[in-house]
């Protein structure tokens, strides 16, 4: 009985009810689009920048980041017993050096890998198009990859020959000819600036290490919440060498990740203030309309209980269909670009992937958010819905039904 | 037997002409390094859009070992020092008061700001040794008639250039041209030799200049003002410690 006069009640001014419900589907439309492009962009920038670039966890020799000094090797891959069934490794060498062209000269990296175990933890060889070659493969002698930006840099293209200089074990210089094999391109220009991969059958005799010598062991997993508790294991398990999860090598992701929860919550919690005065606003109004309305059913003997939960029953049900509303609208805009994801080059040009973020963001729905946002939004709304209620009970009877 | 015969008749005039290409430029590179030491003094300008500057050093070198080159102007750059031992170099600035082992990627850098590379430095000429050599023509360059050779790179050496044109002058074995194209056929760099002097005991160009195709209002010149050869330099006179103190 309450409940259907406060749905009537609703519908009895239109233009109003609907003004304060699209204020709120908006809204909440605004704030799951938000809340669910940024979860995309940081956990889309994260997730490939892990698979790419650093792997969830990276094995060295204590000395060797510091300088990236050839002599500080491992001696092929540590022992790591109860290892999860889905890890995957790589042994690189690490060697920076000198890549030349007839046309230029560049300070880079270069990483000798073997391909097959390489690609299991690495999606480099996945990010190079199909016109722009393969990923080291056997029919070409002294393959190398190199990122589009370094092809560009040394005014290369695939077949072009370029030679790589570096300083081997024994303090020589070494200078051996790389045939180009495959152009790369991921969305962190700053691996990509410094990356090349080469086989490590082709460097290996150069760099007058011994038998097996590697500098880096990459450990991933393909969910990143695996490493949280592998990554102990492995570090106890080797107290020798300096063992480092993702978020000791790239802090700044990790920062990131954190950051983009907190001020997602801080935009929420500014758009539930809003919202809160609107309908604090809304509801007064209607109040004050129904002035003479509300005082004739006091006259009438309606107790203040009930007119109190008819009015908050009007706000739970505004709130309520906005928020619907909202999320209805929020999941048809996000569903044709959760797949091609939304490009952010047409504003920023390349400054985010300057910065290792990715220019195409896959927005994530997540239940979880959604139920959550939507809580909030009807608590904000029965909240504010309080002092307009309060209010509808003072109305003084006499008063009200006076008033022409 | 007479099909054998034919096919040496064809190709033994080319391998004859490749053997003699190769000896042309094995001489015209002794030229300057066929000897055991040699001291020198240079001044390198430098011409950019906006400005031109000029350095002045010494150098002393044993030919395909040590060398040592030495800043003498202008005062600001006064004192540092380089030296090549083996395969690595080292600088010294003594401003800072620094001595640099200089890694492979400092090696491509333009040695003070100009169009050489340090690696161009570092790097022994492999022009004989990386490449395979012919005959393509005869041309005038500066006044001198030259052998035009043409030099393309072994397939798998290290070297970055496909193909080096060289004009060899026929009467003393001068490099009076040299160009430099890269794989797609494109030229990278020129260098040119000019105005042959007599120093001590020979004939040599002494001006040389390089200019990088891509930027043609850029280039470098180098004018060698002395050039002394089988000078004796002291067996210690390489070392760390002498390129803090050499003069």
């Amino acid at each position: 009985m309450l409940i259907k006069l406060a749905w009537k009640n609703i519908w009895r001014n239109k233009v109003r009810s609907g003004v304060i419900l699209s204020a709120i589907a908006i809204g909440l439309f605004a704030g799951t689009y938000l809340a669910a492009f940024m979860e995309g962009w940081i956990i889309g920038t994260v997730k490939e920048s892990i698979d790419t670039d650093i792997a969830c966890i990276q094995i060295h020799s204590p000395k060797f980041l510091a300088n990236y000094d050839v002599r500080e090797y491992l001696q092929g891959f540590p022992d790591v017993a109860e290892m999860p069934d889905e890890t995957t490794i790589s042994g690189r060498i690490v060697l920076a050096g000198m890549l030349q062209s007839a046309n230029n000269a560049l300070g880079i990296t270069a990483k000798g890998v073997i391909p097959e175990q390489e690609k299991t933890v690495s999606a480099v060889w996945k990010t190079i198009p199909d016109s722009m070659g393969v990923y080291l493969p056997d029919d070409i002698k002294m393959p190398i990859v190199i990122s589009k930006k370094t092809a560009g840099k040394l005014k290369v293209h695939l077949k072009s020959k370029i030679v790589f200089t570096f300083q081997n074990a024994n303090e020589e210089m070494q200078s051996v000819a790389f045939r180009v094999c495959g152009i790369y391109k991921t969305s962190n220009s700053m691996f990509d600036e410094n990356a090349v991969f080469v086989k490590y059958d082709d460097i290996f005799p150069l760099t007058a290490l011994p038998e097996n010598a590697i500098h880096e062991v990459a450990v991933n997993f393909p969910d990143l919440k695996t490493c949280d508790w592998v990554y102990p294991k492995i570090k106890a398990a080797l107290p020798g060498l300096e063992v480092l999860s993702w978020k000791e090598i790239n802090p700044t992701l990790s920062l990131s990740l954190g950051a983009t929860e907190f001020f997602g919550a801080i935009i929420i919690g500014i758009f539930l203030l809003a919202l809160s005065f609107g309908i604090v606003n809304t509801m007064l109004m209607a109040i004050l309309e129904r002035t003479k309305e509300l005082g004739m059913l006091k006259a009438i003997g309606m107790s203040k209980n009930k007119i109190f939960r008819m009015i908050m029953f009007e706000t739970v049900f505004l709130t309520f269909l906005g928020s619907v509303a909202g999320i209805i609208l929020a999941t048809i805009v996000l569903t044709p670009s959760l797949k091609t994801g939304i490009d952010l080059t047409f504003m920023m040009g390349d400054t985010f992937e300057d910065y290792g973020f990715s220019a195409i963001v896959y927005p994530v729905i997540n239940l979880k958010m959604f139920v959550e946002i939507a809580v909030l939004v009807i608590f904000a709304g029965i909240l504010s819905a309080i002092y307009p209620a309060r209010r509808a009970l003072k109305i003084n009877t006499i008063e009200a039904i006076k008033t022409e | 037997m007479k099909k054998v015969i034919l096919i040496i008749g064809i190709f033994l005039p080319l391998s004859v002409f490749a053997q003699e290409a190769k000896e042309i430029v094995t001489k015209a590179e002794n030229l300057l390094k066929g000897e055991k030491t040699s001291y020198s003094e240079m001044s390198m300008q430098i011409v950019r859009p906006k400005y031109t500057r000029t350095l002045e050093f010494k150098s002393w070198a044993e030919t395909y070992g040590n060398s040592m080159t030495l800043i003498t102007a202008p005062a600001k750059e006064k004192g540092q020092s380089f030296m090549k031992m083996g395969n690595n170099m080292w600088s010294w600035n003594p401003t800072i008061q620094r001595l640099i082992k200089m890694p492979p990627s400092m090696m491509s850098q333009g040695w003070m700001g100009s169009d050489f590379t340090n690696d161009d430095v570092l790097k022994e000429s492999s022009l004989v040794r990386d490449f395979t050599h012919k005959i393509v023509g005869n041309e005038i360059v500066s006044g001198e008639q030259c052998y035009k050779i043409e030099l393309m790179a072994i397939e798998n050496a290290d070297v970055v250039w496909d193909k080096v044109l060289i004009w060899i002058s026929k009467n003393d074995y001068f490099e009076m041209k040299m160009e430099f194209y890269d794989e797609d056929g494109e030229l990278v760099k020129t260098h040119t030799s000019d105005d042959i002097k007599t120093f001590d005991d020979r004939k040599l160009p002494s001006v040389m200049t390089i200019i990088p195709a891509d930027q043609p209002q850029n280039k470098t010149i180098v004018t060698i003002k002395n050039i002394k050869f089988n000078v004796a330099i002291n067996g210690n006179f390489f070392s760390q410690q002498n390129m803090k103190v050499v003069k």
